[in-house]
């Protein structure tokens, strides 16, 4: 593995994306080949999306340490970073390739889990619990359609997958550890930009039904706070895609397409806050949205 | 820019209703104009001044009137007598111009 990371590459599936991975970054290798352990390898005559490479970086500033850089198609945009906390810089850079190129989706800070068909968006910026509640809805046997971002593919109004780890940050380890027993976590970076963190190896059958998009159904806009009054507050649809537009990455660059996709989202949608000051709770309170709500719609290999 | 105020004669129209795509939800309006990749959220009562503004130009004078209809109010009701501010509101976002 780390031999083909080094030479020529590894092209995984990821998604709907392609993403061509060279390093030569030992640690680097281990941590990615740990989290992605169930993707699949695509051969070398797939295009790939993306084209992607994790360097070491020269040292101009040698008490910071040894130093890396993230480049996509000779373009670095997060600059150099501590070598060692290669894994969540290469993971924050995968997320720039998407949300800089992928406009033929309308991209949303979100994230999506899946139950019957029917996904739940969790949408908020950082530090809005979406990570956590993901978390507890796992636990609950949704599938994980994403922990970052929700891509919605316009024409059909469906959430695709891109099951990539989840990146838990604080005690979010922990209650992934309690919620999530059987689950794989990697290695704990601390400190990085966003406090200490690691990366949940998205459940295997999440992997294997990344080509299942989902019918959206409900949108939440989780908001932690310890001492918050844990309920659904329902919004006017208005409101639902006036919050939703705000955490969307690329509205404005899809013009009336992002209108139109936006639009028929909400009226497919129910919206709702959901303040919460346990997951446990919030987790709760989003099941028991799936349970009122009978699946009554085609399966979606029949519309 | 700042629109002016409106002035008794001027007439309000729609520059180009066809470039308003319109979503209607719970009494409330989304905008969409494709010449300005805007988008709008208005009130019962914008939204219901703009479609009709959209459908025929009119004066204050006669949109209060339409309005008036339209909500069976008073034309010195309330929220009439700020119509020349909406008026302006709406010329400030490029949505409505003067047809004269």
């Amino acid at each position: 593995m780390h031999q083909r990371f080094r030479g020529p590459g590894l092209r995984a599936r990821i998604g709907p994306f392609i993403f061509h991975l060279r390093s030569p970054i030992r640690g680097l290798v281990a941590d990615f080949s740990f989290a992605y352990a169930d993707f699949p390898i695509c051969d070398e005559s797939e295009v790939s999306d993306f084209r992607v490479c994790v360097s070491s970086a020269l040292g101009r500033r040698p008490w910071r340490g040894v130093q890396a850089q993230f480049w996509s198609d000779g373009v670095s945009p997060l600059g150099t970073f501590p070598r060692q906390l290669a894994m969540p810089y290469a993971e924050w850079g995968l997320n720039w390739c998407i949300y800089s190129y992928a406009h033929q989706f309308l991209m949303f800070h979100s994230a999506v889990v899946e139950k019957a068909g029917r996904a739940a968006l969790l949408a908020g910026p950082a530090g809005s619990g979406k990570s956590t509640l993901c978390v507890a809805m796992l636990a609950r046997g949704w599938r994980l359609l994403s922990d970052e971002f929700a891509l919605l593919d316009p024409p059909r109004c469906r959430l695709l997958p891109i099951p990539r780890p989840v990146a838990l940050k604080g005690i979010s380890i922990q209650l992934a550890e309690k919620l999530l027993p059987y689950s794989r976590i990697g290695r704990v970076f601390a400190p990085t930009r966003k406090g200490t963190l690691a990366h949940l190896r998205p459940p295997a059958d999440a992997v294997e039904r990344q080509a299942e998009p989902a019918r959206p159904a409900w949108v939440l806009f989780p908001t932690h706070a310890e001492n918050a009054n844990t309920r659904l507050v329902p919004l006017r649809k208005t409101a639902g895609f006036l919050r939703l537009e705000e955490n969307c990455f690329n509205y404005n660059k899809l013009d009336r397409t992002g209108f139109d996709a936006l639009s028929q989202l909400i009226e497919t949608a129910e919206c709702y806050e959901l303040p919460f000051a346990h997951a446990a709770a919030a987790s709760e309170l989003i099941d028991s949205l799936a349970e009122r709500q009978p699946v009554t719609d085609l399966p979606l290999d029949a519309t | 820019m700042v629109a002016r105020a409106p002035r008794e004669q001027d007439r309000w129209t729609v520059p180009d209703a066809n470039a308003l795509v319109w979503r209607i939800w719970d009494d409330e309006f989304l905008i969409y104009n494709t010449a300005s990749g805007q988008t709008h959220h208005l009130n019962l009562l914008a939204g219901e001044a703009l479609r009709s503004l959209a459908a025929t130009a009119a004066s204050v004078r006669e949109l209060v009137s339409r309005l008036a209809d339209e909500f069976a109010i008073a034309e010195d009701s309330p929220p009439l007598q700020m119509t020349d501010r909406l008026i302006c509101e709406l010329d400030e976002l490029g949505l409505i111009a003067p047809s004269n």
